[in-house]
Order: structure tokens, then sequence, then C-alpha cells
């Protein structure tokens, strides 16, 4: 190993432990979505200096926690851990239901382990193939998203109307990015991505200040959350996640990870939702299915993130996918120190940054650390974790933190005008969300159809 | 408590909400401008302007930090030992929902044991033989609806 490697190396590790620490915890707190939480961290690492190897570890080592951890919150306690964990609630609450939430929880998260150990290897053998093709690729973009964003729209859980709807959706965000050049001669980024994220919320907010929100939010009192007593686990100390799967799983969730690391331009939750029906319906045990289920979708979650990170990064330099415009956007564009120029398809981002073999090797760090921390924490700690953050952690202080992580952003982004466009999507998209079945992942393709589509429709 | 209300999935107190929202945006976002302006005071523009975010930032956390403090979780945690149905309605009304569970021996050996170790192989398998009995009666009524 050359003494110029040693640095970058000891960055990727220092930068991989700090995140998955950090992500391990957050990704135990129910609804912390992962955009809304791992894009303004990855551009606050990014804006401080970190150089690029720390970067890219920084990054995949927080995802890959992150969906660790979610599963604690989605199986012990029937609510998603963030966006992607929303797929897998209804066979978690069936299992949980059945008194065997442990299983559940242990068999999602050695799933997310495999996946993450197949598909940082195949993203890669993956972006290498497409690599000679990134500039066709580049030119047929506009309309692979514009049929994706269709797709995955009609595959949510407002089919129809979602599909209509992402027509309002594109033309509001258009709309919006005019009146924003025309204002600053800039554009934002970041805005989109925080009101796109935490739309719900936002929606929620606005409805408590109407008073007949009010009214149709009122609760009668405390909510009750059952909380699956613990059960020991058997077996060894360390645990291994091949041992907790059986073969049938081991099989789908590699299938699956295989079948992910290849279809970058679908929304993750699109495809966790996919993956999990496949396997399913070829599982004719009942029982059977609802781990299996579980292992997949959870498996899923992971190896969409890491594929639809490193491809676009490695291949193309350019946020073409949903987890490149969304979470991982920072990595792509984070002016001054990340550039890129939509229009003149110029980049300086980690794509020029970083080799193919750099990528591979902090990608591997960063997916030993991340697995090695979040994996026994979670499998042996849950029960203790899960029971400490509904006890301790009240819901008034996530709100809290998270309303005022939306007004410092934007304010950092593009002052009120970047605060007014958050409000904007995300009460459009709240509204969108929470009364047609449009979800984040719908509205993030939104965004890009916005950026790169409408542009290429006009000049039709 | 007249002032519960539903936000993003859990219940807070609305007077809390506003209160902890009014906290920290002011803490955070004080801490933000403040920092900008003493780095740009200072001439470091470029990287003065990410400093401050990460003190917005902090502030943001230091908020979260102080409003958890002085509200507490408006939730009751139960243990589902209080659940005094019996396994078999349990069962029932997943199969209700998700289809027939299926026959517990039907599975490979491995999964087999998983079941067993977990203690639900009786269950299953009685609950699949009870609808196993049934199942001459539901496939007419199916004929009839049809």
């Amino acid at each position: 190993m050359s003494a110029d490697l040693l640095e970058p190396i000891l960055w990727a590790i220092g930068m991989a432990v700090l995140a998955a620490v950090l992500f391990t915890g957050i990704g135990l707190i129910s609804g912390t979505d992962e955009t809304a939480t791992v894009a303004p961290i990855a551009l606050l690492v990014i804006l401080l200096g970190v150089p690029p190897a720390g970067v890219i570890a920084f990054f995949l080592a927080a995802v890959i926690a992150k969906h660790i951890s979610h599963a604690v919150p989605t199986t012990l306690l029937g609510i998603p851990g963030d966006t992607t964990a929303v797929p897998m609630l209804r066979e978690a609450q069936l299992l949980r239901a059945l008194g065997v939430p442990h299983l559940a929880l242990q068999k999602a998260i050695s799933g997310g382990v495999i996946a993450v150990i197949i598909a940082i290897p195949l993203s890669i053998l993956f972006a290498l193939v497409l690599t000679p093709f990134a500039e066709s690729i580049e030119s047929a973009a506009p309309w692979i998203f514009v049929a994706a964003a269709v797709l995955v729209a009609y595959t949510s859980k407002g089919k129809l109307a979602a599909v209509v709807a992402l027509t309002a959706f594109v033309l509001l965000i258009s709309g919006l990015q005019a009146f924003i050049l025309d204002q600053k001669d800039a554009t934002f980024t970041t805005s989109f991505f925080l009101g796109i994220a935490t739309g719900p919320l936002i929606f929620d907010l606005f409805a408590g200040l109407s008073p007949a929100g009010r009214k149709a939010m009122r609760q009668e009192g405390k909510r009750e959350f059952a909380l699956a007593p613990d059960v020991p686990r058997s077996g060894g100390r360390i645990p291994n996640p091949f041992t907790v799967l059986d073969r049938t799983q081991l099989t789908y969730t590699t299938g699956s990870a295989v079948i992910t690391s290849a279809t970058f331009v679908f929304s993750p939750v699109a495809m966790a939702v996919l993956m999990g029906e496949i396997a399913g319906s070829r599982i004719k045990n009942g029982f059977h299915r609802l781990t299996t289920v579980a292992t997949v979708r959870n498996a899923t979650t992971e190896s969409t993130y890491i594929a639809e990170t490193l491809i676009p990064l490695i291949a193309i330099g350019l946020p073409l996918s949903p987890v490149a415009a969304g979470p991982a956007a920072p990595l792509f564009n984070a002016p001054p120190v990340y550039t890129l120029d939509a229009e003149a398809g110029t980049t300086n981002n980690l794509h020029d940054l970083l080799t193919t073999g750099q990528f591979a090797l902090f990608a591997v760090i960063a997916a030993v650390i991340a697995i090695v921390i979040a994996y026994p924490f979670v499998m042996t700690n849950a029960h203790r974790a899960a029971t400490w953050v509904m006890r301790s952690v009240s819901h008034e202080a996530i709100i809290a933190g998270f309303a005022a992580l939306i007004c410092v952003i934007c304010l950092y982004e593009g002052g009120l005008l970047a605060l007014g466009v958050t409000i904007t999507v995300g009460l459009v998209g709240g509204l969108f969300n929470r009364m047609i079945g449009m979800h984040a992942g719908v509205q993030f393709m939104g965004y890009y159809v916005a950026v790169l589509t409408v542009p290429a429709i006009l000049a039709l | 408590m007249p002032h519960l209300i539903e936000v993003w999935n859990d219940t807070v107190d609305s007077r809390h909400l506003t209160g902890g929202i009014a906290i920290s945006v002011g803490i955070a976002v004080t801490a933000y401008l403040v920092a900008d302006h003493l780095f740009a005071a200072a001439g470091q523009t470029e990287l003065g302007h990410s400093y401050a975010l990460l003190f917005g930032i902090l502030g943001c956390i230091l908020g979260a930090v102080i409003t958890g403090f002085l509200f507490k979780p408006k939730r009751v945690i139960t243990s589902p030992t209080t659940d005094t149905r019996s396994r078999q309605e349990i069962i029932d009304e997943i199969v209700e929902e998700y289809g027939d569970l299926g026959d517990p021996r039907e599975l490979p050996e491995a999964v087999q044991a998983e079941v067993r170790a977990l203690g639900l192989f009786d269950a299953l398998l009685e609950n699949h033989r009870h609808h196993v009995a049934d199942d001459g009666g539901s496939a007419r009524e199916t004929d009839e609806q049809q």
C-alpha cells in the first residue's frame, strides 16, 4: 500500500465510524426520513472540508447503519423507522401479533447485511459496464426518468391519481425553479429535497394551525404502544446473518440485491414493494412468506441505496437515480466544494475526484465498519434501545428539531426564498402524500422530471 | 387532556409542540445567523458560511434536547401480556388479513426447526387442520358467489 493512500484510508475509517454510531442512533427514532437526516449532515461534512474518501465512507456507512437500526421501531413497535421501512411494516406487524417480533427484526437486518455484501461489488461492476455508455445514458435520461416516474407513481397507493397529480407537482417545481433563477440567478436543490422529505410533517403542522384541521387531528388520550417482550436470542454470542436466514431467504435476498443493483432509476420504496411481492408470490407457506418478505424488503432498502449511489457516482457523475437525487445529492452538488452544471454537463464532484478502485476500497471500509457497529448492537440491544426511545424521547422534541433543521438549512441555501420553497413544496407534497397516496419516492422522481424531462420536452 | 393532537404519526400536546418549535427554531436560527455574521466580519465568507451551518445544526440538536427535557412523551407503553386473546384467535385474524399461514409440516427442515423453537409449530398446525376441515364449506361458498 502506498503512503499516499494511508491518509485517505484513515479519513474513510474515521468518518465511517462517526457515521455508523450517529446513524445507528438516528435509525432508532421513528420517522427520521433518510433524505431529511443523511443529506444535510453529508452536506455539512463536505462543506467542512472532509476529503472525498471521508465523504463517501461517511455517506455509505450512514445509510447502511440507518437501514439496520430502522428495523427496530418497525418490528418492535409497528411504526416505520423511516421512509424505506414503510413497505415492510405489514409483515412486521403481523409477526409482532404472532408474538415473534424479534424474529422479524433478526431476519430483516440479516437480510440487510447480506444485501450490502452483494450490492457493493455488483454495483461497482455494473457501473464499469455502464461507464462507456455514460453519454447515451445521459441523453436518454430525460425519457427514462419520465417513464420510471409514471411507473413508480402508478405502483404507489395513489395509482392513476398519483400519475395525474405528477403533472401538477412537476409544474410546481418547474415554476419555482424559474422564479428562483429569475430572482437569484441561481438554482436550489436541498430546499426542494427537504420539502419533499418532510412534506407530511409540514402538512400536519399547517393542518394543526387551522381550526378545522386541528379538530380532525384531535386525540382522545395518550396513544398506546404495545412493546413486544424481549426474547433472548439462541445460538452463539456473535450473530451470523448466514445462519439467521434459511436457504430460501438467502436465495431471494441475493436475487433481489442483484436485480436492484442494476435497476437504479427506480425509487427504493417502489423496489422494496416490488421485490417483496415477487418473493412473496413464490412462497407457498404463509408463515414462511411473512418472514421472507420482511427479509427481502429490508434487504432491498440496503441494496438500492448502495447501487443508486455508487452507479451514478462512478459511471456518470450526474445524480441520475432517486437516491442520488435525494439523500446522496450533496455528493454530486455541494457548492462551492462540489459543483455540477446540468446544462453544460460539466462536473467537479466525487465522480472526478475518486477512481473506481478508490470507490471500491472506501465502500468496503464503510460497509465493514457500519455492519460491525450496527449489526451486533441491534441484534443484542434492540429491545433496550427501543424502550428507551419510546419512554424518554418526546415526539415534540423530534418535530422541534426537524423544524429548526428545515429553517437553518434553507437559510443556508438561499435565505427566506429557500424557506418559502421548502414550505411550498412540503405543503403541496404532504397534501398529495396524505390525500392521494403519492409518496415521497414518486415526488423525488417528479423533481427530476421537472429538471431533466421538462426542458427536453420544451426543446423538441 | 384537551390539547392532544396527532402530528406525523404520533401524539403531541399542541401547546408543547408550539413551545418546542419556538425554542428550537429560535436557538438554531439565532446560532446560525450570529455565527454567519461573525465569520463574515472576520473575512471568512466561503468556509465561514459552512461553519455557520454547523453552529445552526448544533443549535437544532440543543433545541431538541431542551424541548425533550421540558416536555415528556405522550405515549403509554404497554406490554402485550395484557392481551388476553388466545393464540388461535390472533392467528385467525392474521389468516383473514394475509391468507392461510399454511401447514408447518411442509416447510424445509431448517425452517421447521425455527418454527418449533419459537413455539409456534403446534399453534400453526392446529390452525391449518382447522382450515382444511373448513375447506369444503368455504369452497362451495365461493362457487355460489360466482
